[in-house]
């Protein structure tokens, strides 16, 4: 689609269409609705500026994609972490304060919203990165090795210390249920 | 419910857009004009920022220790490292401490982080820059307690990256993100009881073999495999909340039998005090810890990134945005604690030594 889309700019919708979704989404989850509705539209400005380098051996744009998101988060990562320090501090979420404290199926995440979100104010930018993408993308580890440009290796280590860093907060607050891990690798 | 059933359902209800968002976002991409992007190849992080530290109190003790314990262990520690971390163990048993706080006292901890950055804009001006961050940390037993961070002003690495920035933030583009460059800005917060992370060390062990054990088997602290980590997560444990003495006597002695921990030899840190380095090399970067030799407290965390950071690369997944940067054999992440350890009865006070 993408290397078609070089010569048919009209292709590039193609692209857009099956990933806006999924790259809004991650980013209305780390920053908040309107912030991500500014960055999901630069990253496919960038990717639509940029296809002609896509590497057209992949079969997935999806890591691409998730990678110019990160890239831009990077700007964002101040404002990311006082809003999470302040979900942290009053209990009420910056980007979602209509919602906080609603009773549903999710009050135990609900519940432990403030010290998960103490615990990715804690982590470092490249591990939070590594961690969120892990859980919200649906990017496997290979796939989040190639989005951001680091081996394999890398990622699994990062992805160790993050959850390290998460269960401990997890814990000290008394809102970790479970140990187990609950997933194989993708 | 783990870790990362609790991460699926945070925000989840925040990820679907409203139609006028797509169809905003579609109409903008053809016309935007984003067409120049570098990818590094970014350093690995490194360790934590906001962490309290638990370091014996510096008085200084003129003494050379005889070294005790030597635990033995297949691959061997360098001597001379392995030496001055039994001399740590002594000193630490023998001197001076900091009392453990009590309910309603606070840990404090100043310290400040700096990272290097390359910016690079989507019209392909870049940068380079440090910036530190100070975070001064009052933290209490029951996790409690006040944070102040202070983002300080960059150092541009050199006239040519100042002249760049000051032209990119003259431009349309370079105005159009107030998110960028909060430089110069100070958040002071404060956490009731559970919102920061206290650990309590309280209950381990103070046998160094033991205390190694757990280490190892990343019962204490969770973690990758290996003796670099072991180190990483040992100096965590010097660090962390409050460490009593018996306990940083044997975490010294269990760092002294690691492999792989090299004697770097004399150094000052980043606020001008002598000290001495250990170090640990894993993955392209090596990990330093600089220590008072007087005292065996820790001064300084730093990384020192072994091959170059390519600054000419461009990769697919190019972006405008910021870039962990640093040229081989320089420091591309650093702590520096300035005060470590002290316990102040309230989230105004400063210990003794910070008022004068």
């Amino acid at each position: 689609m993408i290397a078609a889309s070089c010569v048919d700019p009209e292709r590039f919708d193609e692209v857009f269409d099956r990933h806006f979704r999924r790259i809004y989404g991650y980013l209305a989850r780390r920053l908040g609705p309107d912030p991500a509705a500014d960055l999901a539209s630069e990253v496919f400005a960038v990717a639509f500026a940029r296809r002609g380098s896509f590497d057209g051996d992949r079969d997935d744009a999806a890591p691409w994609l998730f990678g110019i998101a990160t890239n831009l988060l990077r700007n964002a990562r101040r404002s990311e972490l006082r809003q999470l320090r302040a979900y942290a501090r009053t209990g009420v979420d910056p980007v979602d304060p209509d919602r906080t404290g609603e009773a549903d199926d999710r009050l135990d995440a609900r519940r432990a919203g403030p010290a998960l979100a103490g615990a990715l104010a804690a982590l470092r930018t490249d591990d939070r990165d590594v961690l969120l993408l892990f859980a919200w993308s649906g990017l496997t580890y290979g796939e989040i090795a190639a989005a951001l440009d680091v081996p394999l290796g890398t990622v699994r280590s990062r992805l160790s210390r993050a959850r390290k860093t998460v269960r401990e907060h997890l814990n000290a607050s008394g809102q970790l249920l479970s140990e187990d891990d609950g997933r194989t690798e993708r | 419910m783990n870790d990362l059933d609790l991460l699926e359902r945070f925000r989840a209800e925040l990820a679907d857009p409203d139609d006028d968002v797509g169809t905003e976002a579609r109409a903008n991409y053809r016309t935007a004009s984003a067409d120049a992007t570098i990818r590094l190849g970014a350093p690995r992080r490194r360790r934590r920022w906001v962490v309290p530290a638990a370091v014996g109190a510096a008085v200084v003790l003129a003494l050379v220790l005889p070294a005790v314990i030597p635990l033995g262990r297949p691959g061997g520690p360098d001597p001379a490292a392995a030496a001055l971390l039994r001399k740590f163990s002594t000193l630490a048993a023998h001197l001076p401490a900091e009392p453990a706080p009590l309910p309603g006292q606070y840990v404090y901890t100043r310290s400040t982080m700096t990272e290097s950055f390359l910016f690079v804009s989507a019209t392909g001006v870049r940068f380079a820059y440090t910036v530190p961050v100070t975070t001064t940390q009052w933290l209490g037993t029951d996790a409690s307690g006040r944070q102040v961070h202070v983002w300080g002003q960059p150092t541009f690495a050199s006239p040519q990256d100042r002249a760049a920035y000051e032209a990119f933030r003259a431009t349309n583009d370079g105005a159009a993100k107030p998110w960028t460059f909060e430089w110069g800005t100070t958040d002071d917060e404060r956490y009731g009881p559970g919102q920061l992370f206290w650990r309590d060390t309280s209950q381990l062990p103070t046998d160094p073999a033991a205390l190694g054990s757990m280490i190892e088997d990343r019962s204490i602290v969770d973690g990758p495999k290996g003796d670099w980590e072991s180190f990483v997560l040992a100096t965590d444990l010097l660090r962390d909340s409050y460490a009593r003495p018996e306990l940083r006597a044997a975490l010294f002695t269990y760092m002294s039998t690691l492999p792989g921990i090299e004697l770097g030899g004399a150094t000052h840190d980043a606020a001008g005090r002598p000290g001495i380095v250990l170090s640990s090399t894993h993955d392209g970067s090596r990990y330093e810890v600089v220590f008072d030799r007087r005292t065996g407290r820790i001064l300084e965390e730093r990384d020192v990134i072994l091959t170059d950071s390519d600054a000419d690369r461009v990769s697919q997944n190019g972006g405008p945005g910021e870039y962990g940067y640093a040229r081989a054999g320089s420091v591309f992440y650093r702590t520096t604690y300035l005060v470590s350890g002290a316990v102040v009865d309230s989230v105004t006070d400063v210990p003794g030594a910070e008022a004068a």
